[in-house]
Order: C-alpha cells, then structure tokens, then sequence
C-alpha cells in the first residue's frame, strides 16, 4: 500500500447511499471506501442493481451521498455548494453514458461544443477544439451530422469527445458500450484505454468482461458494497 | 453562459418547436395590439382635447377673481371675503416667480364703438398700464405703452367695427372656414394711429335713454391673434375706465374698498403657476388657469390610457398563461436534456436563464407582432375617421381642413409595449423556470 508512486486523486470513507422507498430503504451504496490514484484504469464490475451507477454519480458530483465522504484531490465533495458542485462537474469530471445523450438537433460538432458553452469558452477557442476532438475520435468529416445520421458507434465516440471538451482529470463510463455491439464496443474501449494513456483517470462500469479486461485494475460489488478487488 | 450563446442557444430551441411558439406568441400579438390601439386611441383624444385648449390663453397667466364676484355663479361665500384690491395686488406681486399683475376691469356698461361711420360692439377692459409691457401682451403692431386716452386693440376688433361678424360668446381661430365667408365681405379697416369713438349710454330710472357721453381714444397697439375673447377686447387705461364706470353710476368707484372683479397674474414659467395659484387660493380668491387646466385635463386622460391599457393588459395576462403551459410542455420534453446539461456542469442559474430567455423570447417575438399589427390597426382607424369625416363635410359643404387624428402612438407607446411583453414572458417562464433548474439531474437523465 504505502509504496504506490502514484498521488491519490479520489478517495471515498463510509459512502452511503439509501433511497427511501415506500416503507423501506434502498441501501444502494452501503460503505464504499475505495481510493483512485491518479492515472488509474479502474474497472467496476458486479450484478444489476449492486450500486455501481449510484457510485459513479457520487463520484461525478451528480448526486450526494446519505453518508461518508468523497474528497477529490484532497477537497471534500460532501460539503461543497450546488453551484461549486456544477463547477466541480464542469471542470474535472467528463460523463459517458450507456444511451450516448446526445442533443438530437444539434450537430456532431454542436454536441461536442456544448459543455464548453457553460465554461464560458468563446466561440472561436470552442469551435477549434470541438473540432480538435472530433478529428481525434476519428469524426471530423461527420462534424455536421445531426446524432440520427450517426451509427450507434459513432454517437458514442462523439459523447467521448463531448466529455472531452473541458480537458476533465477523471471519466466516469457507465456501460458505455452495453448498447453497441463487441466489434464497436472494442472501438470504444480502445479509446477510452488511449486516453487513460495520455494521463487521464478512468473509471468503467461495465458487466462485460471483455471490457474489463481493457482495465488494469477491477472491483466487484454486490448489494452496496466492494466485495473484491483484482 | 455567455449572454450571445445564451441567445444562439434560445434562437435554436424555439426554432424546433416553431409551430408551439408561433401559436402562444399569437395571445401576446393580440394583447399587446389591444394595448398599443387603447392607449393610442386615449392618446389621440388627449391630443385633440389639448388642442382645442389652445385658445384659452398663455400658460404663464392666472385669471383671480374674487370669490364675491362668483358668488352668483355657486362660488361658496363665507362671511368675510378677501378683497380683490391694489393691496392684495401687491401682496400677489410679491410672491416668488409671479412677473406682473394687473386688475382687468371690465366696464360692464352699455357702449358702441366707432371709427367714421362704421360702428361696432366691442368689449372694453382696463389694465394697469404701468405692468403692460411685463404682462407679455402679444403686440403685433405699434407698442405696448398705453396712457390716458389711448387703447391696445385685439385683433378682430376692426372685424367687429366692419360689422362683419356678430359676436358669438367665444369665436373660434380662424380656420378655412371663416376665411371663405368673408371673402365677400370688405376688408376691416387698419386701425393702428386712428382715433376711435367710445360712446357711452346712460338710461334714466325710467329706462329711458338719459345722458351720452363720448371718449376719443388713439389706437397704439394692436394685438396678434389668440383665438381667444382678447380678439374682440379693446385694452385701456385702468383710471379710464373707472371714471367712465363712476360717470355711468353716478357714483365713484373706490375699488379699494369693493374690489375689482377680476385681476391677471403672470409668472415667469408654466411650471410656477401651480405654486402661485395654491397660494392665491389659499389666501381666499378663486384662481383660474389654462395650465392647471391643461394638467386636470392630462391627469384625466393619463387615468383613460391606463384603464384603457389595463383593458389591453387582460389580454396580455392571458397570453401569460399560454407562455407558462407552452414552456411546461417544452420542459417535460426536455427533461433529459435538462439533466444532460447539469451532468456537463451546467448551474442552476445557467439553465434557469434557458428557460426564462426562451419564455421572454416568446413575449418580445408576440410584442413585436402586436405593435406591428397595433400600429397598422391605428393607421386604419386613422384612415377610417378621417373618410368619414370628410363624407360628412363634403355633405355639408364645408372644407375639412385640419381633422385630427383619431389615434395617436406616443414614441413611449412601442418601446413600452415592447417591453412590457417580454417582461410579461419572462414572468409567466418564472415558474417552469424554476422547476427546471430544480430538477435533479440524474433523475432527469432518466426520465423517458
Ligand atoms: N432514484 C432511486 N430511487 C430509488 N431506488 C434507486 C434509485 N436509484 C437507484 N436505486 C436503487 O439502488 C440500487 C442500486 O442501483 P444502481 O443503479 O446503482 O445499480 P447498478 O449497479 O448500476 O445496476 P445496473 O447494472 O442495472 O445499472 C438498485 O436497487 C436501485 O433500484
Ligand atoms: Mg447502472
């Protein structure tokens, strides 16, 4: 333990999660104490309603947790504000989703500028790296095309991009390729495995294990917990 | 987010609900066009009302009287009422940003006025000569210095002498009108440097006709036109005309003691005369001015604008309700994307302001439909009036030079229309505004 190099980016103590339902409590997270050093390709596996989503989504400041705490390069997401909160998912967490979420009647080139339109980027600085990003995930001669002219792959690959846009230090995939099929699939993750390679910290979710195998390290969760850890 | 993206940004997502947003603007058209029509319509009576005011006299001058000498008119007396005296004079010349003061004595007796053989009515008033050149009199000939036995003429009194029109109670300004009956007629003589006959009559108890008495006066000024009764006044010496009124009582007149009946103030600017006239109101006179009552007249057709644009406005509050149900729908349609841009860092604020510019976008596109078609609207009934009115003129024969406009847009009239619309869509977006940025994101990226 004490002879990793690598400096901690995210690090998690005692993270709940309950979602009341009715007469009971949901516990989706049941104390997760996980830590992420920096540059890490970390795989989350486990069955269907384990938690896995309700960790990425506390992890990317989407939602807050019941209990427990989640620092990110040493600050506290727990007690941050709504709008340092949104800063803090602007600026260092880049989101994929399973259903890609596109904006349909935006172009390619539009999604990807989109994120940038929050961060204030001006126009001309937004249209080159949109443009930049793009090129880099292969789509660059697609930049016009509105999400319903684009194969699932390639919708995909310009979420990837959209994520990209404000240079985030952590990616947070929730089964990114559950809806493509395994030759795209690989595309993707051969993707996502570059970018961990230019230094970016990695987090998939993903039951497929031959996802997985493009992680270097992998938990399992069951029921709201990590169970184990390869 | 930039306020230019935030535009590009609204631009496009009214763009893909085009049919929505064209039939909710359409309530904010009709609205906003009742309100520019209502208030142009008020605006237009109000110009036409002021108009007709402008032979009432200068702005700057007060008429006083006494409240004694209206007390046959329904004037509330009390016991002790204030004189209307060259003491009271002084005190009203005193008072800060009053410039002259003069009695305007009427001489309310029996006269005819004559030059050679022509004669005339005519209305005789003395002023205190040594305040005409102060009183802004409006000399268009000769010179405002009147002595002992001279006279400042009005303007249509050698119309009088030439015995050209009989005189109504208060004849209106020349218009095409007049000038097309007289045509006929001689022209009236000059009657600058001429010396004019005042002839005086004085009947017995008995009635019948007793004593004459006949005053030469020199003519060494006259007036420009006002439109108003000085047309048909002849100004003198305030002493000529008391000791004619003695002559004629038989009695001297000691006005200090009863008072004149009827006095002017001037003061320096239309804004003084307010003050000038609540003081001489408090000090028990009754004052009258064409200022104040141009501002009872403004202040009465202010409250019509508003209650005819409150009217308007009803319109408009409706449309309110159709912006609101509009930007609900859009924002059930939008959920995911509403969760998709908090998961792209999005704050509350940043998509709050989406909602709330498309909401007010709504109101300013219908705004500006409704003072397009407001504007056209008021043009026709323009239009409309003014075909009408020269029908009926053209029945009767006249000339219909100088109809005014039914409808009148004040250059605040658009701009505030403008405005107020969009303010309405923005208010009516509050709400939908509100609970979109409220939402919580993920449960927003879910929903379906
Ligand atoms: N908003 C919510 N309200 C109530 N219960 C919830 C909510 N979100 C998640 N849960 C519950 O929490 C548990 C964990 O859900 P989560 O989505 O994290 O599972 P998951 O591991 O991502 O599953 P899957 O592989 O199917 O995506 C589940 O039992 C789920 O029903
Ligand atoms: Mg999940």
């Amino acid at each position: 333990m004490g002879a990793s190099e690598k400096p901690v980016l995210l690090q998690t103590e005692g993270l709940r999660r309950d979602f009341p339902m009715g007469h009971t409590v949901v516990h989706a997270l049941d104390g997760v104490n996980l830590t992420v050093e920096e540059g890490e390709f970390l795989g989350v596996m486990g069955p269907s309603g384990s938690g896995k989503s309700t960790l990425l989504h506390l992890l990317g400041g989407l939602d807050r947790p019941t209990a427990g705490h989640i620092w990110v390069r040493g600050r506290d997401l727990t007690v941050l504000d709504e709008n340092e909160l949104a800063a803090y998912r602007r600026r260092e967490v880049g989101f994929i989703f399973q259903s890609f979420y596109l904006v349909p009647t935006m172009t390619a080139l539009q999604n990807v500028e989109f994120p940038m339109l929050f961060a204030r980027v001006p126009p001309a600085r937004r249209r080159e790296r949109a443009l930049y990003l793009l090129e880099r995930v292969g789509l660059a001669d697609r930049r016009h095309h509105r999400p319903t002219e684009l194969s699932g792959g390639e919708q995909q690959r310009v979420a990837i991009a959209r994520a990209l846009a404000n240079d985030p230090i952590l990616i947070l995939a929730d089964e990114p390729t559950g809806n493509l099929d395994s030759r795209t699939g690989a595309e993707v993750m051969q993707l996502l495995a570059e970018l961990n390679a230019e230094g970016r910290t990695v987090i998939l979710v993903s039951h497929d294990l031959a996802m997985i195998a493009y992680t270097r390290r992998h938990i399992r969760m069951l029921d709201g917990r990590i169970v184990g850890e390869d | 987010m930039a306020f230019l993206d935030l535009l590009r940004l609204v631009r496009a997502n009214l763009a893909r609900m085009k049919g929505r947003v064209a039939m909710t603007a359409i309530g904010v058209v009709i609205g906003t066009a009742a309100i520019v029509v209502l208030i142009s319509l008020a605006s237009g009576l109000r110009q036409s009302a002021v108009r007709d005011l402008s032979s009432i006299g200068p702005l700057t001058d007060i008429s006083v009287f006494s409240r004694r000498v209206l007390a046959p008119f329904g004037a509330p007396t009390g016991g002790q009422e204030p004189v209307l005296n060259d003491r009271t004079l002084d005190k009203f010349r005193r008072l800060p940003g009053v410039v002259a003061v003069t009695p305007r004595e009427p001489l309310d007796v029996p006269v005819t006025l004559r030059l050679n053989r022509l004669s005339g009515w005519v209305q005789v008033v003395g002023i205190e000569p040594k305040e005409v050149d102060r009183l802004g009199f409006p000399i268009a000939r000769g010179t405002a210095r009147l002595g002992n036995g001279q006279v400042i003429v009005g303007a249509r009194v050698a119309e009088n002498l030439a015995g050209v029109i009989w005189p109504g109670l208060m004849p209106r300004p020349a218009s095409g009108q007049n000038s097309a009956s007289h045509r006929t007629q001689p022209s009236p003589p000059d009657l600058l440097g001429q010396t004019l006959l005042l002839e005086i009559l004085r009947y017995t108890e008995e009635g019948e006709q007793g004593a004459e008495r006949t005053v030469r006066l020199r003519v060494v000024g006259v007036l420009e036109k006002t439109g108003g009764s000085d047309d048909y006044t002849v100004f003198m010496a305030l002493s000529d005309v008391l000791d004619l009124k003695g002559w004629y009582l038989g009695r001297p007149v000691n006005p200090n003691r009863d008072g004149y009946s009827q006095a002017l103030v001037k003061v320096s600017s239309p804004r003084e005369v307010q003050r000038v006239e609540w003081e001489i109101t408090r000090q028990g006179f009754y004052a009258y001015s064409a200022a104040s009552v141009l501002r009872q007249i403004n202040s009465f057709f202010l409250v019509l604008q508003g209650i005819l644009g409150g009217i308007g406005a009803i319109a408009l509050i409706v449309a309110a309700f159709g912006i609101a149900n509009t930007m609900l729908m859009s924002i059930y349609e939008r959920t995911r994307e509403i969760g998709l841009m908090k998961a792209l860092g999005a704050t509350n604020r940043d998509v709050m302001l989406v909602f709330l510019a498309e909401a007010g976008s709504i109101g300013l596109l219908g705004g500006i439909g409704g003072v397009l078609v407001g504007v056209v609207l008021s043009g026709l009934i323009n239009v409309g009036a003014r075909t009408y009115l020269m029908a009926q003129a053209a029945q009767s024969g006249a000339v219909s030079e100088g109809i005014s406009s039914l409808a009148h847009i004040p250059v605040w009239l658009p701009v505030f229309a403008l405005l107020f619309a969009s303010g309405v869509g923005v208010l009516s977006g509050l709400y939908p505004a509100t609970r979109a940025a409220a939402l919580n994101p993920i449960a927003a990226l879910r929903y379906e």
